[in-house]
């Protein structure tokens, strides 16, 4: 094994310019407009979108849901590539307030099926298989997250692996607000369960995935 | 020098090794160099062997070099880069003891003295774990992988089933593994 002097200087001299990392909200950015645009594009190109719902996007109450249904999955990955910087500290407090949104969002729907739904529901838009549909997609959004989290240090924590899930399966919840038909229970056991069934399958693999070496 | 010049000081010399000026780098590198060993043998305690895990250290540093942000402080992302290494390193080191007994007189007898000084260390560190566990999960650690006995003949010891015997060893690892982690990433 060389000394320091002589190990320091081979490090030295093994140095060239890095590609610094992006700031996290800049990766945000990048990531978003990568998930959106792909999952929004093939679930359009499916079966298109509920008819009506710009009307219903104009109804106060609809508009807040929807946007608390986008919200998480902003949230939540702004502090997924917060946590996956070195050094960067975030508090518990900092992380429940990623899950806020996601709280209100469950909120309207508890309101909705108790009576109070923010827009009238309807069956029309129904899609064949809406709950398949967020299954399979939230993985797009999700390998891009990982793809990006690599690049960083992040740590080995379980919890990783299932917020990477969170965040990813809330983009195709969250566009089935406009997509799908509307009802509140609909929403609740066909939009927001596979959302927690991909949680728990990353929560279980995610780790790996971040930190599997190519050999 | 104050540690807030040299908090600077760093910061400036790794932003202008991000940029491939090889003598900052250099400079850098053996400016920290004092301090991650300093750190690392008040985590594992006194050795013989810190100058190879300082060293990867170093390397973890370097390949991790693209992700500190110069505009935030240095030394928060160089200890948690340190740390994240050690925490590796003593995964692979209670693996290894996993599949070895734990008899300090076999490892000593080993033709590489150096890993029995440095499994010595972290093993006064695993003691300390070990001896905080509750009885039963400690019991069960003790008996398959120290005394040695197999599943069936402690679960019989025990009074328990051997699948019992299993869970109890397993929640004891995970037990010391998140004891020992917490004690490594104590800054």
């Amino acid at each position: 094994m060389p000394g320091p002097n002589e190990f320091i200087a081979q490090l030295s001299g093994d140095l060239k310019p890095v590609r610094r990392l992006l700031s996290p909200s800049q990766r945000l950015g990048i990531w978003a407009l990568f998930s959106v645009v792909s999952v929004l594009s093939i679930m359009f190109s499916v079966q298109g979108f509920r008819p009506g719902f710009l009307e219903e996007l104009a109804k106060p109450k609809f508009l807040l849901e929807t946007l608390f249904a986008f919200a998480p999955f902003l949230s939540t990955s702004l502090i997924l590539l917060l946590i996956a910087v070195p050094g960067v500290r975030v508090s518990p407090l900092k992380i429940f307030a990623a899950f806020v949104p996601a709280l209100i969002f469950l909120g309207f729907l508890g309101f909705g099926i108790y009576g109070a739904p923010s827009t009238q529901p309807t069956i029309a838009g129904a899609r064949a298989s809406c709950f398949h549909e967020i299954l399979y997609l939230s993985w797009i959004p999700i390998f891009a997250l990982v793809f990006l989290i690599r690049r960083a240090l992040p740590p080995r924590r379980v919890f990783l692996g299932g917020l990477i899930g969170f965040a990813g399966a809330c983009l195709p919840m969250a566009i089935m607000q406009v997509a799908c038909m509307y009802d509140p229970m609909h929403v609740l056991t066909h939009h927001a369960y596979p959302v927690l069934i991909i949680t728990g399958i990353m929560a279980l693999m995610g780790n790996a995935m971040i930190h599997f070496k190519r050999s | 020098m104050t540690a807030e010049n040299q908090e600077n000081d760093w910061q400036d010399l790794a932003q202008k090794a991000q940029s491939g000026d090889q003598a900052a780098y250099q400079n850098l590198l053996t400016q920290i160099y004092p301090v991650i060993k300093k750190f690392l043998i008040s985590k594992v305690g006194p050795g013989h062997n810190h100058e190879d895990i300082t060293q990867e250290c170093l390397i973890a540093v370097h390949k991790a070099l693209h992700t500190y942000d110069p505009k935030r402080p240095f030394k928060p992302w160089l200890f948690t880069v340190v740390r994240y290494r050690l925490i590796d390193n003593l995964r692979k080191i209670q693996k290894q003891m996993a599949r070895e007994v734990l008899n300090p007189e076999i490892l000593a007898t080993s033709p590489d003295s150096d890993t029995y000084h440095e499994v010595e260390d972290t093993e006064e560190m695993i003691k300390k774990a070990l001896d905080s566990l509750p009885s039963d999960m400690r019991r069960a650690l003790v008996l398959t992988k120290i005394e040695g006995l197999s599943t069936q003949e402690a679960s019989q010891k025990e009074g328990i089933t051997p699948v019992a015997l299993r869970s109890r060893v397993s929640r004891a690892y995970k037990t010391l593994r998140k004891k020992l982690e917490k004690e490594i990433a104590r800054p």
